[in-house]
């Protein structure tokens, strides 16, 4: 499994594609954290976070094609797909439902790529540490939006701002953060 | 929605902040515009960054996925390389039941391989699906065929994982759409479906600008696949490079 352990991610979406299992075991391990952990983030609730790991996973097992490495990163891929699925489940159950479902996101134990981790640790420093940086009403509109799953016309009725100003927010607020992503050696988070 | 317009949205969508009307449409013009689609590629990256923690998926998650991983459906077969009119398969008779202006077009096989996606809606989801599409179903054939033994539900799914459009297939070949989220296009413009037959598009009926009701009968062959794509008014012979949503049966 040393090939496979190498490989790069296009590489094993290719595997993938071959129905090797082990390379889609490969893409779990460097990336099968981070996307049940914005899954957590985003549902507050353990099991539906590995329901929505599980469907990504699946997924790429199953459309392996829908992949295209000159579009962007597996990681940002798998991501979106996860974020997409999260905010889907999350706007779907009603918001009593939300908080009470915060059974919360510890973390758990089984063998992730350890590289792969001490990266991720350090991006989620490096975007903490980029996102204190923003204006504080770039911040909270981009976290209620991403985190919390609202829509911008809602963040815009939460934050009692029109809704242009909002979306300018974003905007501004995501052009920042990649500024102060790439100022901290941080862009594009593939391996 | 023009490219102004779009592009104005492209960081609300790549934080999934729109509604799904709006993510529709600006979705529907990022498939046309390359510049669109590399800066949204783009934010995307970004906002993977944001997401970022140091978690680690739980134990036996991986133990789970790797159970289903039989499931696969068997995998496309190539097209050959050159072909005309498939006079063996009949053509599905895309009808226009109830309302639906559903045109007939012509059983075509394309040459052209197109990707398709499997949708994964795994049990308790889609019980919760059916239940919300019974309640929102405003026509009796669509409940009646929801309820009628052997029915398959097939979800089409866009690139990005989200659900666009559910579909309701009975073992008589009638099919109906239960209900979607695909976003109304321009003047000049039409959603269109396909099904795979054999690894090859084929396609069942054009559904027109903002599909709302729309029924169909398949002949004999039963698609492998559903999949849905934007072309021009009155349909075309061959599927569009990119499906907006596709789904397995």
């Amino acid at each position: 499994m040393e090939e496979i352990a190498e490989a790069s991610d296009a590489q094993l979406v290719t595997h993938v594609a071959r129905y090797s299992q082990a390379a889609l075991a490969e893409v779990y391990r460097r990336h099968g954290g981070a996307v049940f952990g914005l899954a957590s983030r985003v549902l507050n609730s353990r099991a539906e976070a590995e329901d929505v790991t599980q469907e990504v996973f699946l997924r790429l097992w199953n459309a392996p094609e829908r992949f295209d490495p000159t579009r962007g990163s597996l990681r940002a891929y798998l991501m979106t797909m996860a974020h997409g699925r999260a905010v889907d489940a999350v706007r779907a159950l009603s918001a009593a439902r939300r908080r009470e479902a915060a059974d919360a996101t510890r973390s758990f134990s089984p063998a992730p790529d350890v590289a792969q981790r001490a990266w991720d640790a350090v991006v989620s420093e490096q975007v903490a540490a980029a996102l204190a940086a923003l204006p504080d009403p770039e911040r909270r509109a981009i976290e209620l939006a991403y985190f919390e799953g609202h829509t911008y016309v809602e963040v815009a009725r939460i934050l009692d701002e029109p809704e242009g100003t909002i979306k300018s927010r974003i905007r501004s607020g995501m052009r920042r953060m990649r500024g102060e992503l790439e100022r901290r050696g941080v862009q594009g988070v593939e391996l | 929605m023009n490219h102004a317009e779009a592009h104005d949205l492209l960081a609300p969508l790549s934080l999934d902040a729109l509604d799904l009307d709006r993510r529709g449409e600006v979705e529907a013009h990022v498939a046309t515009c390359a510049e669109c689609q590399r800066e949204l590629d783009d934010l995307r990256e970004v906002a993977t960054a944001l997401g970022t923690t140091g978690l680690v998926a739980p134990e036996g998650l991986w133990e789970r996925i790797a159970a289903r991983l039989d499931e696969r459906p068997a995998p496309i077969e190539p097209p050959p390389l050159v072909f005309a009119r498939d006079e063996r398969a009949a053509p599905p008779r895309a009808l226009g039941r109830a309302r639906s202006a559903l045109a007939a077009v012509s059983l075509v096989a394309a040459a052209a391989v197109v990707a398709l996606g499997v949708g994964l809606a795994h049990e308790s989801a889609r019980v919760g699906s059916l239940t919300s599409a019974l309640a929102s179903a405003r026509r009796g054939a669509v409940a009646t065929a929801l309820a009628t033994p052997g029915h398959r539900v097939v979800t089409l799914t866009s690139s990005t994982g989200h659900d666009l459009a559910t579909f309701v297939l009975l073992p008589d070949g009638h099919g109906y759409l239960v209900r979607d989220t695909l976003a109304p296009l321009g003047e000049g413009r039409t959603y269109q479906l396909w099904g795979i037959v054999a690894g090859r598009p084929v396609s069942i009926g054009v559904m027109g600008r903002a599909p709302r009701s729309v029924a169909f009968t398949l002949a004999d062959a039963t698609p492998s696949a559903l999949g849905i794509t934007v072309e021009p008014r009155g349909g075309s012979l061959t599927p569009a490079p990119s499906m907006v949503a596709s789904g397995a049966v």
